[in-house]
């Protein structure tokens, strides 16, 4: 008892001292308070520490009354006046308006809900709609593109390939110009003599 | 809800028949509340904060939430152990609050830049002055760092008991408490203080 607390709180010293203070404090019963007086007449050590709980505590009386300042009163029954009047709307309508209000909320959710779904149905539509039109639009484009082939496509299907072209005879008189890579007449004589 | 509680042991606390009062929308015993209370819960407060206005901010808080709970109130405490209930609730919210916004402060100096242990603090500050006795405010100062060295949960717990002389099972009631853990709050704290403070004994 007479040694300083062990800090932890399974240790019996502790207690002691919880039971020492709570006896300083008067929260022991008569019976634990009887027991705590009669170790401190023999118990000079537990005495001694008893008597500094007691001069601390006294020293927290340094610390001072404080007062509220002038305005106080004043300053909180003006607000509780202010609020008086929001608080009027509140209780009239208390049970009413707390119920209206989520009510409202789940509405609002659902409308917000549905709105996005509808919204998004919409747009999905669009876009399909789009990408629909723009492949057509693209396959319009590549017939127009190609339609001097498309229009003579028969008569190109008759040529075999791209040499048979290049082996079409002109007559001289007509003096087509050479395509590099084609053979001209005067060529073909000189490669087959 | 008043007639409900016709038996109940609280209905013999002068406050709670100020608070029964208001309920039934009378302005004066509000006004008359307020004007009772109104230094403790500040002083309650300031010992808690050091700040004045915060003090009579948050003062002026419990007020309104008192008044604005009027429609709720049931006697199941008394007056004051309600009353600082909501006090304690805000205080722990607003520290908890002012530790997230700690600020760098300004005056090079001050104690708010010393973070060293306050036993070694208070012991230079005594050192300074060994042949005099320290001056009221100057003691005041020291059991301010004292107190400010406990846990939020000992500081009020002394407060309560300390200033407004609550019990045990009222500070219990308070701060949600058990007697048992009050009273090893309370030990823990006094002893703390006690270390602190021992050159001044």
């Amino acid at each position: 008892m007479s040694q300083e607390p062990q800090k932890s709180g399974a240790d019996p010293l502790a207690i002691q001292l919880d039971d020492l203070v709570a006896y300083l404090d008067g929260e022991l019963s008569d019976v634990e308070a009887d027991v705590i007086e009669r170790r401190l007449v023999t118990d000079t050590p537990l005495r001694k520490q008893a008597e500094d709980f007691d001069r601390t505590w006294q020293l927290l009386d340094s610390l001072g009354e404080v007062s509220a300042s002038r305005e106080f009163t004043q300053k909180t029954l003006s607000s509780m006046t202010a609020t008086t009047d929001t608080d009027g709307v509140d209780e009239d309508e208390s049970g009413i308006s707390k119920k209206t209000d989520s009510l409202t909320k789940f509405l609002l959710r659902q409308m917000i809900w549905l709105t996005a779904g509808l919204g998004a149905g919409y747009v999905g539509l669009t876009a399909g709609q789009w990408n629909a039109d723009r492949q057509q639009n693209s396959v319009d484009a590549r017939i127009l593109q190609n339609l001097d082939m498309f229009q003579n496509y028969y008569q190109y299907h008759l040529i075999p390939d791209t040499k048979f072209l290049r082996d079409i005879k002109f007559p001289e008189e007509l003096n087509v110009p050479t395509v590099p890579g084609t053979l001209t007449p005067s060529s073909k004589t000189e490669q087959n003599p | 809800m008043v007639s409900q509680s016709l038996n109940n042991q609280y209905l013999s606390d002068p406050d709670v028949q100020l608070m029964l009062r208001v309920v039934n929308g009378d302005h004066a015993a509000f006004e008359q509340l307020v004007a009772q209370y109104q230094d403790r819960m500040v002083g309650f407060f300031f010992h808690l904060l050091h700040d004045r206005t915060s003090a009579e901010d948050l003062a002026q808080e419990v007020f309104l939430r008192v008044y604005r709970s009027r429609d709720r109130y049931e006697p199941k405490a008394r007056f004051s152990t309600w009353l600082f209930r909501i006090a304690h609730n805000l205080a722990s919210n607003q520290m908890r609050g002012s530790i997230r916004r700690r600020e760098i402060p300004l005056a090079p100096g001050s104690d708010a830049y010393d973070f060293r242990p306050q036993g070694e603090i208070l012991a230079e500050k005594s050192a300074l002055m060994p042949t005099r006795q320290l001056d009221s405010l100057e003691m005041q100062d020291v059991v301010r760092n004292a107190l400010d060295e406990l846990g939020e949960r000992q500081k009020t717990a002394v407060l309560l008991h300390k200033f407004e002389g609550m019990s045990y099972e009222e500070i219990g009631d308070v701060m949600g408490l058990g007697t048992v853990a009050v009273k090893s709050l309370l030990s823990r704290a006094r002893s703390k203080l006690r270390e602190t403070l021992e050159r001044y004994l």
